[in-house]
């Protein structure tokens, strides 16, 4: 069941809209399944990241098959973002702020502030949420979950059951109190937010992994009765437990060894060149031994660009 | 006047970044800098930055034009001995050539990259370099754009909240000083870590941001003088501007189309406007009727205005000053 959650007319008579799946129990109306739990899993915030798109068809493709099994209601939100989509723009074009910088919104600003305040009134009182991401264009990253401390001791028992790699538990900063998830979390929806993949591709196997993780939540969540597989452990790190590889010049990074994999302290992970001249301008080396779980996808670097981040320490 | 190269990057396959910083002030030997003064017995008073986006094309002109007039003041000893003002024209030269308001690469906003951080991303690395040079100072002065496209009355913005211990704003002699709480997303902004580290700043919005108008130019560099003037920092005071009206930001009156179309605009930044005036009204983009008109929610004057002719349904296309809004008492240091 497709429906409205926020429409706003463009200036050439098209609607720029907000749309949610409802998926309820068979045999229940409205008005029945209003006393019931619901989820709801929202992506595309940024329009260049596909990821979501593959692991929300996996998600449906179950819901759909195993209708029976439902317990409670899913909304699915395919594209939060329609115009950055359409556009393969990380934000919403006309618009300076990132989407994911502007929660809870407000009806008093912009009409793209107005639908963010129109998405949290949706999803206010889901008993979960998840905000899908890949990374961004640049990177690649293990399917993982990140959740801010203040919240961690409510969402990490739901996080480890979401079928991740990895859950960094990070340090609150002002500037993520304008994140659609801190939001939902002040106001008592448990949102996770799941990272994964790349910016503008599509993983197959990371999308069955995460519908895998979702359904599993839900489970928790008691929307969900159908039978999973065994979901994995994910490691579990904090900030501290991170190390990181920046590139110090410009050229070109060619990685040297495969994506999340265990890797050593002082292990090359991949070289910069400068083509012209056939000359390495540096060596890039992991910092720590540990999990190689996001790793440069896009060539071109600026002094600074983040290479790979390894998730090492003793706890892991 | 010192010519600085303040900050470079390495860029590919393009020259590096280069920021350049043009420094004035007179020491106690009456030796200006750059002529054997001695930067360091100065007080850090002023900095003024802009171009920290690449589309910030008048707010660069104002600090070009001002380099120029600081260089003729410093000739003729007008600037007070033991001050030291910074200018900073163009913070992101990488973007403004070629054309781009981000960073090219992954179109972040430097100036939400603040204070930056050494080891960081690149754009945390440019606006940690940049923090470096322009903190520490008494006055901060960041020519900004707002993240709406749009014109204003010129005006500056005082950041409540953190660090705020002061405020002069009314010293520009602008039409309106406005005060706001910052939201999350302004604490990476060089103004609220200015303020974080007990610079007294200010944002100042000119009328318009991506033209090369030196008439509105001209009128910001004024009100920029107005400023140093009454806080001593050049020996003579400049006349002219207006008395400001310091008001809360959040008593602007925001009137949205309630239609999507062409907004054919009736009214401009300054009008003063009486309640149920036409400000504009919105055509269907085909068929040319008129499909809804537009009007003051009440009397007061036009701050704000929409620059984009397509408006969506909601867009926000006027701010009004309303007649009866409170005016603010700034706190003084």
């Amino acid at each position: 069941m497709l429906r409205d959650v926020s429409v706003r007319e463009l200036p050439t008579g098209e609607r720029l809209r907000i749309v949610k799946h409802r998926f309820m129990p068979i045999g229940l109306d409205e008005a029945e399944v209003s006393y019931l739990p619901r989820a709801c899993v929202i992506t595309g915030m940024h329009g260049d990241e596909l990821e979501g798109q593959y692991v929300i068809y996996e998600l449906v493709r179950r819901l759909q098959s195993q209708s029976q099994n439902l317990a409670g209601v899913i909304d699915v939100y395919p594209a939060v973002n329609p115009m950055g989509m359409g556009a393969i723009e990380r934000g919403i074009p006309q618009f300076d702020l990132d989407m994911d910088r502007i929660f809870p919104g407000s009806h008093d600003a912009s009409p793209f502030e107005a639908m963010a305040a129109d998405l949290v009134e949706d999803v206010r009182g889901a008993q979960v949420a998840f905000d899908l991401h890949a990374s961004s264009i640049f990177l690649r990253e293990l399917p993982q979950i990140r959740v801010n401390e203040e919240s961690a001791e409510r969402l990490l028992p739901l996080a480890q059951q979401a079928n991740v790699d990895y859950v960094w538990v990070h340090e609150s900063a002002v500037v993520l109190k304008g994140t659609f998830a801190y939001s939902m979390n002040r106001l008592g929806v448990p949102t996770l937010v799941v990272k994964a993949g790349a910016g503008m591709r599509i993983t197959p196997e990371v999308g069955e992994q995460l519908a895998i993780g979702i359904l599993s939540v839900l489970v928790q969540a008691g929307v969900w009765t159908g039978p999973l597989p065994l979901v994995r452990s994910p490691l579990v790190g904090t900030d501290d437990m991170v190390g990181y590889l920046h590139a110090e010049v410009a050229g070109m990074f060619v990685p040297c060894i495969s994506f999340g994999r265990e890797v050593r302290q002082g292990q090359v992970v991949g070289r910069i060149f400068d083509c012209g001249s056939a000359t390495v301008l540096q060596e890039l080396r992991s910092p720590v031994d540990g999990l190689l779980f996001t790793l440069r996808e896009y060539p071109l670097v600026y002094p600074g660009n983040l290479i790979a981040r390894v998730l090492g320490g003793a706890s892991c | 006047m010192l010519e600085e190269h303040i900050l470079s990057l390495e860029l590919p396959y393009r020259d590096p970044l280069d920021v350049r910083a043009f420094t004035f002030g007179i020491d106690a030997r009456g030796k200006a800098l750059g002529k054997g003064g001695d930067a360091s017995t100065l007080e850090r008073s002023l900095c003024v930055v802009a171009g920290i986006r690449g589309d910030e094309i008048l707010q660069t002109l104002v600090c070009a034009l001002l380099v120029e007039q600081l260089e003729r003041m410093e000739r003729s000893k007008a600037l007070v001995p033991g001050r030291l003002i910074r200018v900073i024209p163009c913070a992101n030269p990488t973007s403004m050539g070629i054309g781009r308001r981000f960073w090219p690469l992954d179109k972040t906003d430097i100036n939400r990259s603040f204070p930056g951080s050494p080891g960081g991303e690149t754009t945390q690395r440019i606006a940690a370099g940049l923090f470096e040079q322009v903190r520490g100072f008494v006055y901060g002065v960041h020519l900004s754009s707002f993240y709406l496209e749009g014109d204003f009355i010129p005006h500056v913005r005082v950041m409540q909240g953190p660090g705020e211990r002061g405020n002069h704003g009314s010293d520009f002699c602008l039409p309106y000083v406005t005060h706001y709480e910052p939201g999350s997303f302004d604490t990476t902004t060089l103004h609220y870590n200015w303020r974080r580290c007990g610079t007294e700043a200010y944002s100042f919005y000119t009328r318009k941001t991506t033209v090369a108008d030196e008439g509105i130019a001209s009128e910001a560099v004024r009100s920029l003088l107005r400023f140093m003037g009454a806080r001593g920092l050049t020996c003579k005071r400049f006349h002219g501007g207006s008395r400001s009206f310091e008001l809360a930001e959040r008593a602007l009156v925001p009137v949205h189309v309630p239609v999507g179309g062409v907004c054919c605009p009736v009214v401009r930044v300054g009008d003063v406007v009486g309640k149920g005036q036409l400000l504009a009204t919105i055509r269907d983009l085909l068929c040319g009727h008129v499909t809804a008109r537009v009007v003051a929610p009440c009397n007061g004057v036009v701050f704000y205005h929409a620059r984009t002719p397509l408006v969506n349904e909601r867009t926000l296309a006027f701010q009004i000053v309303p007649d009866d809004a409170d005016e603010v008492t700034p706190p003084l240091a």
